[in-house]
């Protein structure tokens, strides 16, 4: 071998090229290897891709397979073993080994790289494979850079998918795992530098994860003790341990009850970030691989401080919608009728269906209440004009105002009178029909603001209205409700509506109309509130063909037997 | 289910006649109470709702109205209705409306009235 002239210029000159030699420089690690899969020859890549020397003491290491050294797993993550790997199955006779993709983790150092590894078999003149050779490109960069891609499209659309303040937390948790640390923490503080509030793990091995779920709950052994979380916290600034030793596991841990977890569960390398909204920290992820045996690095630190900013801003936006939703869910579960009290001597059932818009329940201006007043029980029915939160916050005025004068003055005529006052000085305009009445043995005295009259249901079918209206509360100065007895005799009922029943609309766009609802009426004399209202029900559902667009109340109300 | 809703503004010498036609409820009512707040009672002393081409109308769509008459009347300007069909009838008696503002058979009537 003539070795006066670099590789290049001998190989120029014709004189070349020696394989062997050529096959040093390559940056592809080759190995050739025998039908027992012992080391034949073993490029420098290769030699030092193993962390030997030479040949000779790359086949004088006893384990011929280098698991004691290196740690494989598949591209989706899974822990390979020998059986499973392309120069064994070649060796055994299998043709098509196809190239595959492994990602190699050093035990010893934490060193990974992902390798694309091919086999070709090299057969006698019988067809038996005496000998493989093995090509393994290192593709560490594109592939992280993939995974990291990938990571962070699926961090979009996981942290977008749930506006549910628990999901998006356990979300977050989720989104590295597996793919850039073995087990996450994330905790929020709601004050800098305050106890965690929350914390939530992710963990491949779900013994571990249910161990490491104990973290949040573990206190420190002197209160305001720092973890290495809660100084990102304070500082906003992310931190990277590549290798984690005693002293940093004592740094990360709040305290010996979190010391000992976290010995158990393991650390190899640690990366905690901050989640950052603008200037104002609200928590921390860190990002922790353990039986990977990885080590995390500068390019997973980068990573992993796209996911934290992504992430505090998906938690922030499911915090604040948590938050409206419960604020709202109480104010409707507020503006929803109140259960209707025992009456002595009555019978009382009472028929209420928010609209439906758009699929969503509406919480309307319909509204009811039934209370006992002292002397005599109150029954109050009405209607504000509009519809949502403005008319529903509305309808709680009326009930409660109903409730307050009821007791002050237990006459139908100045409640309504009252309400009337109370809604002019509203700056908003609104107007409000209602049907007030008081309840006495076998009579009622009934006060009507514009609203449509209740209607009295006779044993024989009759049907009447009563009483004659006043005007709409809100709507004129000196106004006068006058009040009207009606008569209720056993087997007879009173039915209070809103004008939700009677415009009900059908497909065409007819309205179910006062006529027809007289009419149905008459065809459940002697009918009980209950049954009469299931009934009614029924028939509006019916009549409409879908879901009530427009609010509905209706009370019925029948004097008891005996 | 298509719901129609019209209405229209024509300014006449002595009064401000406003013609709604169709279905008055909860979804057009914003679209008579925008013509409605058009009007200025220093230019106009009488306004003409005319309710007969009207084929319904709900609280929501009355109470624009009643809410149109209240700030008018602040400034001496009367709202009066052209009386519609039965329903809308019935309505603007059950709500004393029909009590409180001047109503007529026909624009002509609401102008002679005063």
């Amino acid at each position: 071998m003539d070795h006066e002239l670099p590789l290049g210029e001998r190989i120029l000159d014709g004189r070349g090229p020696e394989f062997a030699e050529l096959l040093e420089l390559v940056g592809e690690a080759v190995t050739v290897r025998d039908r027992q899969d012992r080391f034949v020859y073993a490029n420098r890549t290769a030699l030092r891709n193993f962390g030997f020397a030479s040949i000779e003491e790359l086949r004088a290491h006893p384990d011929g397979s280098l698991l004691d050294r290196f740690v494989v797993y598949d591209e989706a993550g899974k822990q390979m073993g020998r059986s499973t790997f392309p120069t064994p199955r070649a060796a055994a006779g299998e043709t098509q080994v196809s190239p595959t993709l492994i990602h190699v983790v050093d035990r010893r150092t934490g060193e990974s790289r992902w390798e694309q590894v091919r086999v070709t078999p090299l057969p006698d003149r019988d067809g038996r494979v005496t000998a493989t050779v093995t090509v393994a490109a290192n593709v560490t960069a594109v592939k992280s850079a993939e995974v990291h891609t990938r990571v962070l499209s699926e961090t979009g659309r996981i942290l977008s998918s749930s506006l549910d303040y628990e999901q998006t937390l356990r979300n977050v948790a989720w989104a590295a795992v597996p793919a850039l640390a073995d087990w996450c923490l994330v905790e929020l503080a709601d004050e800098p530098g305050d106890r965690r509030d929350h914390v939530v793990v992710a963990h491949r091995n779900p013994r571990l994860r249910d161990l490491a779920g104990q973290l949040g709950e573990l206190e420190p052994d002197e209160p305001g003790e720092h973890s290495a979380s809660s100084r990102v916290i304070d500082t906003g600034e992310s931190a990277l341990l590549v290798e984690v030793d005693e002293s940093d596991l004592i740094r990360i841990a709040r305290g010996r009850g979190q010391l000992r977890v976290l010995r158990e569960v393991g650390i190899r390398s640690a990366i905690v970030v901050p989640m950052r909204i603008r200037d104002r920290t609200i928590g921390a992820i860190s990002f922790y691989t353990s039986d990977s045996l990885r080590r995390l690095t500068q390019p997973d630190l980068e990573l992993a401080e796209q996911l934290g900013r992504r992430a505090a801003v998906a938690v922030e936006n499911s915090r604040l919608h948590t938050t409206l939703a419960e604020v709202a869910d109480t104010l409707a579960q507020s503006l929803m009728p109140n259960p209707l009290p025992e009456l002595p001597g009555w019978e009382i059932a009472a028929l209420y269906q928010p609209a439906v818009v758009e699929e969503r329940v509406e919480v309307g201006g319909d509204f009811y209440e039934v209370f006992d007043a002292g002397p005599a029980p109150l029954v109050l029915i009405g209607d504000v004009t509009g519809h949502g939160v403005a008319a529903a916050t509305l309808t709680g005025l009326m009930r409660h105002g109903a409730r307050f004068s009821g007791r002050l003055e237990p006459e139908p005529g100045r409640v309504l009178r009252h309400l009337d006052a109370e809604l002019r000085e509203r700056p908003s305009g609104s107007m409000c029909s209602a049907l007030c009445a008081t309840i006495h043995e076998r009579r009622l005295v009934l006060a009507s603001a514009g609203h449509p009259p209740a209607l009295h249901l006779a044993a024989n079918g009759d049907v009447t209205e009563a009483p004659v209206p006043g005007p709409l509360l809100g709507a004129f100065v000196d106004s006068e409700w006058p009040v009207e007895t009606l008569a209720v005799a056993p087997g007879e009922l009173v039915l209070l509506y809103t004008d939700g029943v009677t415009e009900t609309a059908s497909e065409s766009g007819e309205r179910y109309g006062i006529g027809r609802l007289r009419r149905f009426l008459s065809a459940h004399a002697g009918t009980g509130p209950q049954p009469l209202l299931d009934a009614l029900d029924t028939a509006l559902d019916l009549f409409r063909g879908g879901e009530p667009t427009d609010d509905i109340a209706a009370l019925a109300l029948a004097p008891r037997e005996g | 289910m298509q719901r129609s809703f019209t209405v229209q503004l024509q300014p006449h010498a002595d009064a401000a006649v406003i013609v709604v036609s169709g279905e008055l409820d909860i979804a057009s009512a914003p679209e008579l109470e925008q013509v409605l707040d058009q009007i200025q009672p220093e230019q106009t002393k009488l306004v003409i709702v005319d309710l007969r081409e009207l084929e319904f109308m709900d609280s929501t769509g009355l109470s624009i109205i009643v809410r149109a008459h209240q700030r008018l009347s602040e400034h001496d300007c009367e709202l009066t209705l052209v009386q519609g069909p039965p329903q809308v009838q019935r309505l603007l008696d059950l709500t004393g409306v029909a009590e409180r503002l001047r109503l007529g058979a026909e624009p002509g009537e609401l102008l002679n009235g005063r």
